[in-house]
């Protein structure tokens, strides 16, 4: 021992306490004589230093999103492929909405208010309970029934037509405004902000979708995202999988300049997503739940994350 | 354990009862807890960010759905990551055998005349990519995440004795990468990932 140097793998296993006594002592007593050794010791240390001091990483936010996504996907549907019309959406969205967010102090005051008036998430049943109204602030777990089908009467619950002429600067805040007077109003039923769609509950009263809305302000290539049935189709299309619950709102109406349905998601305990979708989500998508529709179907305008909190 | 700690770990474990009981939201929650840490782990055992994000994303889901199977003998972080360090293992033995890139052969940068903290962590980061993966997952989980050799173990499902000689020859590995034993770091040469020793 005393002759050879000790490697780096000894002096390592002996920092780490793996040597019999007597080895250890004997790599001691050849450190105190051996200046090269000494150096190997001294650079083991600073590997470990090196180590410990590597900065803290965070998990890149696009990471979280597709892994959010695909959690959600598979829990929707055990088995599923986790890839979903949602995974790709922020390719096409993301830059946009990056840029097209200088509302900050407007959408943050708003933000605030509505966060004081602790929305709850507006997770229903299939129930079609549309009261959202017990949620409190624990947004984060409050709980959802698992069974996956959202009823028609769910959908008329949220679906309005205000012809409200959404933009992209000026989206979050119109949603937040829109959440906002639907709260005070009690529970989003009624008010001429936001008027509901003609409520009749048999469906099979809409199936001409023409008649549907003929006294709203719908403009006519959204008619078929007024369908209950065309407009599951596009949620299913938004969302990856057929989706659990309803969304919070969704209003017929126009983003910049062009008709589209405003559909506000729930992302997160902390985001909600506003979807301007194109009349074609509701025209090209095909109505079976399952259907893989590619992605240029989805007729995505752009989309906005509404912070809560 | 320190109070905070056992508060955390409380917390996680209410969260995958809640997950069990049919709360949807709950797993996500006890997701978002963990994900940085998680993915530093697959991220700095792997090296490639999107192998990591595969071994999160995999490793997760399995989680998710095998959550009932979770007997509590093990704090649900510790099981948590010994999913994803699972999954991170078994990312690298696809690509190993299936290999859809280049593997190893990945050069170790020089740390260069003036070798900043940046610098620094850049060769370390690069060096651990070149251990073996079973090296490299024990030594970012004691090392770099500051895990107790007992954690390590428990993650890793093997003995404390094996955590610490893979850390130990990590360790030894690491530094003669990174210009131990007389060698210059900017001449070291790239080689492959091998398999453990």
């Amino acid at each position: 021992m005393s002759s050879e140097h000790a490697d780096l793998e000894r002096l390592a296993e002996r920092d780490a306490g793996l040597l019999p006594p007597e080895q250890a002592e004997a790599v001691a007593s050849h450190l105190a004589g051996c200046a090269e050794c000494r150096r190997r010791a001294a650079t083991l240390q600073q590997v470990q230093h090196a180590l410990a001091a590597l900065p803290p990483e965070r998990i890149p936010t696009a990471t979280a999103d597709r892994l959010t996504t695909a959690l959600r996907g598979s829990q929707a549907e055990p088995g599923a492929p986790v890839a979903s019309g949602r995974d790709l959406l922020p390719r096409l969205g993301r830059r946009s909405r990056r840029l097209s967010w200088p509302t900050l102090a407007v959408a943050a005051a708003l933000v605030a208010v509505v966060a004081a008036l602790a929305v709850p998430p507006l997770i229903r049943g299939n129930n079609g309970n549309s009261s959202g109204s017990a949620g409190g602030s624990n947004a984060g777990t409050a709980a959802r029934p698992s069974a996956p089908a959202v009823s028609t009467q769910a959908l008329q619950a949220v679906e309005h037509a205000t012809g409200t002429a959404y933009t992209g600067t000026t989206i979050a805040d119109q949603v937040s405004r829109r959440l906002l007077s639907g709260r005070n109003r009690g529970q989003g039923s009624a008010g001429s902000a936001m008027a509901p769609l003609p409520s009749g509950t048999a469906a099979s009263k809409r199936s001409a979708g023409s008649t549907y809305h003929a006294a709203t302000s719908v403009a006519s290539p959204l008619q078929a995202l007024a369908q209950p049935s065309r407009l599951l189709a596009c949620l299913s299309l938004i969302n990856g999988s057929p989706p659990t619950s309803p969304p919070l709102s969704v209003d017929l109406a126009s983003f910049d300049g062009k008709p589209a349905a405003i559909i506000l998601l729930r992302e997160d305990a902390k985001h909600d997503l506003a979807y301007a979708v194109g009349p074609k989500c509701g025209t090209l998508a095909k109505l079976t739940p399952a259907s893989t529709v590619k992605t240029p179907d989805l007729d995505l305008l752009d989309y906005q994350e509404v912070p809560l909190g | 354990m320190r109070a905070a700690d056992e508060t955390a770990a409380m917390q996680d474990r209410e969260l995958l009862a809640a997950h069990t009981a049919g709360n949807r939201d709950a797993f996500e929650e006890l997701v978002r807890r963990h994900q940085d840490r998680l993915w530093a782990i697959a991220r700095r055992t792997l090296g490639d960010p999107e192998d990591a994000a595969d071994a999160l994303q995999e490793g997760l889901i399995k989680a998710m759905r095998a959550a009932g199977s979770y007997r509590g003998e093990a704090a649900v972080s510790t099981w948590l990551h010994r999913i994803v360090v699972n999954a991170c293992l078994d990312v690298h033995r696809r690509r190993a055998t299936h290999p859809t890139v280049a593997l190893g052969d990945r050069e170790v940068p020089a740390a260069g005349d003036h070798a900043g903290s940046a610098d620094a962590a850049l060769t370390v980061l690069a060096a651990l990519r070149r251990l073996p993966i079973e090296q490299a997952a024990a030594v970012v989980l004691v090392d770099v995440e500051g895990f107790p050799v007992a954690e390590a173990a428990a993650i890793l499902e093997v003995p404390e004795g094996t955590v610490k000689s893979r850390c130990a020859r990590a360790r030894a590995r690491l530094a003669e990468l990174i210009g131990g034993n007389g060698q210059d770091p900017r001449h070291v040469q790239p080689g492959g990932r091998g398999g453990d020793r």
